[in-house]
């Protein structure tokens, strides 16, 4: 599997440093800010899309389900990070083509994979326009990280696999948190919001 | 806890989401034609649906990236940033309700349509209401007159288009002002037979052929009042809300008006009380079996009508409902269209002459 992992990451990775306008468009996908901003815009568009009040009620229930996973995804890295290391490519191996600064966490699992996956993958459990809309949006930030030499092929679905479980698993618990759903909602309706 | 490692890296991913959050908002208000978060009038300018918002988040990602060095040194954590972005989003909705409220009165509105020939002029009526009497002054003899009741929020030229309509076809017109101490119940139950009253008074109208209309809450008004006095020949209902449901506040609201229009159309409570008293549902029934004509914009963001048509079957089957295709709560009473349907409607059903066709 690992070998396996190595040898994709090679191949992907080989295309950096070549053309200098590829790496410009590499450097602008696998930051920090560009695709993960656009991901949570998507989810603003979801709450303000309804048409009907039955539209809107569900929408804004995904939205708060979506934040939830979020926020689990966010504990569980951290938590995952604290008991388990992998090194970053650039620092177990030679000749990596780094198109970015040095993370020091762990390469495994990816966080800007888990971040964007949970995005994805809850914005498609409402909508599958916005849902594939993510899933590209995600799939090539995870790309453009692989590329860039940040992260290795193994990291990046093992992150898109850990957002889409937290997502899963917020759907699977969502009986308790209606109070929460409920609450947001209210709120927010008084504000003329929902 | 939180570093954010650069406050000058933070502050730019702010603006940076500020500008992209409000983009995204202009995408979907004009999608969706949610005139409380519109900037512009997307409904006239269709030209700028499609780049308002797209072009906002191009120049948030043009500016942030074209201008920021740091981006590719290390910078704020996935928390930090959550956090930055939520923040962006908040002020980009601030900001958003703030300008939509801003510059809607600034757009251009068409000026009053009196027709020519068309006369109005300011009355008191014996209770002390201010209203707005509109006739003919060619007509000779007693012709059928109109009340019409203008929902309590909405600006007072919102009925001027079909007031003035229906002079010019010859009718008298009073439209009587909501003032405040009539927006309760049950006090607001005086508003229509006071306006009725002084129109009956009126040596051009021909009390035996006068008709009630309203739009919003002045439909529901209307129509109870045209329950309660079996005088009134027909009525004309725009939009009438039905239930206190229809007046919660929520999304639905922005619909149709800015953040500050929504929350007057609320009247601070008042507009539930006064639909519960109102009770134009149950009304509705008693003005059976005079002819009644309830309108509803197709795009109502305020009630639900995919329900409507068999809710009024079940309560009066005798009423016509028309939907207008394209129009929405508040603007249903100017539209063309409509105009045109209460018009013909009236005329055919308390217009002058149609005693004479009634007999034959």
């Amino acid at each position: 599997m690992l070998a396996w992992d190595w040898a994709l990451f090679q191949s992907l990775n080989s295309l950096a440093g070549r053309w200098p306008a590829f790496d410009g468009l590499v450097r602008l996908l696998m930051n920090d800010y560009a695709l993960t901003t656009a991901l949570s815009a998507l989810l603003v568009v979801l709450w303000f899309r309804g048409r009907t009040p039955e539209e809107r009620q569900a929408d804004h229930s995904a939205a708060i389900l979506t934040i939830v996973a979020l926020v689990i995804a966010m504990a569980v890295l951290k938590g995952l990070n604290l008991v388990f290391f992998r090194p970053r490519p650039f620092t177990s191996h030679d000749g990596v083509r780094l198109l970015f600064y040095h993370p020091s966490d762990s390469s495994l699992p990816s966080n800007a994979a888990t971040v964007a996956f949970v995005f994805a993958i809850g914005l498609g459990r409402r909508s599958p326009q916005l849902g594939a809309l993510g899933i590209a949006l995600g799939s090539l930030l995870g790309l453009a990280r692989i590329v860039g030499g940040v992260h290795y092929p193994l990291d990046v679905v093992t992150g898109a696999l850990l957002g889409a479980v937290c997502v899963a698993g917020v759907y699977r618990c969502r009986r308790p948190l209606a109070p929460l759903v409920r609450g947001v909602r209210g709120l927010a309706g008084q504000l003329f919001l929902a | 806890m939180l570093k954010f490692v650069s406050a000058y890296l933070a502050l730019s991913y702010l603006a940076f989401s500020t500008l992209v959050a409000a983009g995204a908002l202009q995408v979907v208000a004009a999608w969706r034609s949610l005139a409380g978060l519109a900037l512009l009038d997307y409904r006239r300018r269709p030209a700028w649906r499609h780049a308002a918002g797209p072009g906002l988040i191009l120049l948030g990602y043009v500016w942030f990236f074209g201008t920021r060095r740091e981006l590719f040194t290390p910078g704020p954590a996935g928390t930090e940033l959550t956090l930055l972005f939520a923040a962006g989003v908040l002020l980009a909705l601030a900001g958003t309700l703030v300008g939509a409220a801003l510059l809607r009165p600034l757009r251009p509105r068409p000026a009053p349509p009196w027709p020519e020939g068309v006369q109005a002029r300011r009355v008191r009526l014996p209770q002390g209401q201010e209203a707005l009497l509109l006739q003919d002054p060619r007509r000779t003899r007693p012709g059928p007159a109109l009340c019409l009741v203008a929902d309590p929020a909405s600006p007072p030229d919102r009925l001027a288009a079909l007031a003035g309509r229906m002079a010019a076809q010859g009718w008298t017109v009073l439209v009587p002002a909501w003032e405040a101490e009539l927006q309760r119940y049950p006090d607001a139950l005086a508003l229509v037979p006071a306006a009725v009253g002084f129109l009956c008074r009126q040596p051009l109208v021909d009390a035996g052929a006068v008709a009630v209309g309203g739009a919003g809450l002045g439909a529901d008004l209307a129509l109870r009042a045209a329950a309660e006095d079996a005088q009134l020949r027909a009525a004309v209902a725009l939009a009438p809300l039905w239930e206190p449901g229809n007046a919660r506040p929520g999304l639905g609201l922005l619909d149709e008006m800015t953040w500050p229009e929504a929350r007057r159309w609320l009247l601070g409570g008042r507009r539930r009380a006064l639909l519960a008293g109102l009770a134009s549902a149950e009304a509705l029934e008693r003005v059976m079996p005079r002819p009644v004509l309830i309108v509803y914009g197709e795009a109502d963001a305020l009630v639900p009508i995919s329900e409507l048509r068999a809710r009024l079957q079940a309560v009066a089957p005798a009423a016509e409902l028309e939907i207008v295709p394209g129009e929405g709560h508040l603007s249903l009473p100017a539209s063309e269209r409509t105009l045109s349907r209460v018009a013909g409607w009236l005329q055919a059903h308390c217009g002058d002459g149609q005693e004479a066709r009634s007999a034959s």
